[in-house]
């Protein structure tokens, strides 16, 4: 499948592929244009240049391609949960033991356990999403369009309907591209993300891959919570002192010095500044000879339960860092994070240096 | 919502009123509303079914000291009532149906193009702001054109009393339709429905209160509605030209008579439409 966009609305050259049968999932601030794609796929909205395309061809009226799961579920009030899902049927005059037929299988795979006579004011906010996800099943669409289905549930429930999605798409092998605020919601549930922001596409790829590849800063700081630390640094000069990352005292702050060894790991001849980008699960107190090290100045620890999360200051600049082991407040210690675990960005132009 | 909100079930009577002085406070005010809402019926009533000497009996007697059906029979008799009962009631009830049908869509056009809202409430406020009498002698005319004055059908009065009525059926139904969120329409869009079938199938039922609550308050509009009626059915008179001239007769208990007949046909329209605003109301209801 190939969806190409112009500048529709709050999207501009926006062009993405999503496979068969895959989970797709926009990610996103809000007001980064995922809603707006979404419903340019559903056709609820129209591009001002560009197209869309379902499995090889231009999609006109795709209505029978496309079903989708609003965020506010969007079920009809006043009709029952059975005569919501047959609603799509009944405007196809589908026969009634049809109907039925195809009902009771769509209430399967969605996991829909309740008395079907009951109106969706009478049901959970869980039931009612379920509802929904049967009624968008019934049509036997190619596509589901899912625009937050999940952020008006509370957090317990979120997680629990998040693997029954997963589950959901599984067992009906469906296309579903899904839309969220929600970075950790894109990563658990996604086959591929796609990292909106602004109307532009700003990374695709497998969660692993934004993850541990973020292309640019907006994706290592968006992907990720806490957030990605990002330091200042400079690079060592040709001629200058030979000194490891922060034995040299911060007399030039807020930058951070690079010692020859880190930035012999660099893969990339620069000179001047870099950003440098570590996720605060990635340092820790042991030391490595693959490790670059950080004095870092303790201001405040959090005890979260699986571990603290400190908060720290590196030549000035402000970090966070996920511990195993509690740390006093006011002491300085040294942290080290593996050389495979950091991430470098142009300050310019903010894209990833490999 | 500030902090002083208290959340409550519904129907339940704030801690605060529960107070033997609030309670009884509560008592005195609704029995002086149904008071207000009951008496004049009842002496309506009563003087429909006494001698007219004790309507002007001096002092004035609350209780019937002599019943007589000679009123009511009086009534009964007049060659003109069972004609101007039924254009009465066919009047109202096209004008109510005219007047429900267009305001609703009206109603509907404006909660859902925000182009239309300005100009709708501009058009509905000007329409009830206007004194309608002013307009009628041209509106007469057009009448006589049509070829609807002083029809038998009454279908002109129809036409007049619906299009004073919209306002007030567009107002009664534009709330519940800005209320039902666009996404539900967009869903039956996208589940393959017609504009028309979005309308009728998701927004209509929702709105079944107001739009019954359109229909009595329209219908009554034009049940008792007088001086259009005096004006265009002059031979072919409805209810309210009827009774108005018993009151110039000065004959109260046949006047009266005659306006308890007029309840009848008024409170049969609001018994027979009470399911449809019962269930409404609990349809409504979102989330």
């Amino acid at each position: 499948m190939t969806r190409r966009f112009g500048s529709g609305g709050g999207i501009s050259d926006v062009s993405l592929s999503v496979e068969s049968g895959e989970l797709f999932v926009l990610v996103g601030p809000s007001g980064c244009g995922k809603s707006t794609l979404l419903r340019l796929i559903a056709g609820l909205e129209y591009p001002e240049s560009g197209e869309i395309r379902i499995g090889g061809q231009s999609a006109g009226d795709r209505r029978d391609l496309i079903a989708m799961v609003f965020q506010n579920h969007a079920l009809y009030p006043h009709m029952s949960a059975f005569d919501n899902i047959a609603f799509p049927l009944r405007l196809r005059h589908t026969p009634k033991p049809e109907i039925e037929r195809k009902v009771a299988e769509a209430v399967g795979l969605a996991a829909l356990q309740i008395d079907l006579a009951r109106r969706p004011p009478e049901l959970s906010g869980g039931e009612r999403q379920r509802v929904a996800l049967a009624r968008a099943l019934i049509r036997q669409p190619r596509v589901i369009l899912m625009d937050e289905p999940l952020s008006s549930l509370d957090a317990q429930l979120r997680g629990r309907l998040r693997l029954e999605v997963k589950e959901f798409q599984r067992r009906t092998g469906r296309t579903i591209i899904y839309v969220t605020h929600d970075q950790l919601e894109a990563l658990t549930l996604g086959d591929r993300i796609a990292v909106m922001r602004a109307g532009a596409l700003e990374q695709v790829g497998s969660p692993t891959d934004v993850y541990q590849h973020p292309a640019n800063l907006f994706v290592a700081t968006f992907i990720g919570q806490p957030p990605m630390n990002i330091l200042r640094c400079r690079l060592p000069q040709p001629s200058g002192p030979t000194q490891t990352a922060s034995e040299h005292a911060p007399a030039l702050p807020p930058a951070l010095e690079i010692g020859d060894k880190l930035a012999s790991a660099m893969p990339f001849g620069l000179s001047g500044e870099v950003l440098l980008g570590i996720r605060p699960e990635d340092l820790s107190y042991n030391s490595s000879s693959d490790a670059a090290a950080f004095e870092a100045s303790f201001r405040r620890v959090e005890f979260i339960g699986s571990g603290f999360l400190a908060y720290a200051t590196v030549a000035g600049q402000e970090i966070t860092a996920m511990l195993d082991q509690p740390v006093e407040p006011g002491r300085t210690r040294w942290l080290y994070a593996p050389l495979r675990a950091l991430h470098f960005f142009d300050p310019a132009t903010e894209r990833r240096l490999d | 919502m500030n902090g002083s909100t208290v959340i409550r079930p519904a129907g339940q009577p704030r801690a605060d009123l529960k107070s033997p002085w609030a309670a009884l406070a509560r008592i005195i005010i609704e029995a002086l509303v149904v008071l207000g809402a009951a008496v004049p019926v009842y002496l309506l009533i009563k003087q429909a079914l006494t001698p007219e000497l004790e309507s002007f009996a001096w002092p004035p007697r609350w209780l019937p000291h002599a019943l007589t059906l000679a009123h009511l029979e009086g009534v009964f008799e007049l060659a003109e009532l069972r004609s101007a009962l039924i254009l009465s009631v066919a009047v109202a009830a096209v004008a109510a149906v005219a007047a429900t049908a267009l305001g609703t869509m009206l109603a509907y056009a404006m909660a859902r193009r925000e182009s239309l809202r300005q100009a709708g409430m501009a058009g509905v406020t000007a329409a009830r702001l206007l004194p309608m009498i002013a307009v009628a002698l041209p509106l007469t005319i057009v009448l006589i054109n049509l070829g609807l004055y002083d029809s038998a059908s009454g279908m002109g009065l129809a036409l007049i009393h619906a299009a004073l009525a919209i306002p007030t059926t567009a107002l009664t139904t534009y709330g519940v339709f800005a209320a039902i969120p666009p996404e539900q329409e967009e869903a039956a869009f996208l589940d393959g429905a017609s504009a028309l079938r979005i309308f009728l199938a998701v927004d209509v039922p929702q709105a079944k209160a107001a739009i019954a609550a359109s229909l009595v308050l329209s219908f009554i509009m034009s049940w008792d509605e007088f001086a259009f009626a005096l004006l265009i059915q002059v031979t072919h008179r409805t209810l309210p030209p009827l009774l108005y001239y018993y009151t110039v007769f000065g004959d109260v208990g046949s006047a009266s008579a005659l306006a308890l007949v007029m309840l009848v046909p008024a409170l049969a329209v609001i018994i027979a439409l009470r399911p449809m605003l019962k269930s409404g109301l609990v349809a409504g209801t979102q989330r």
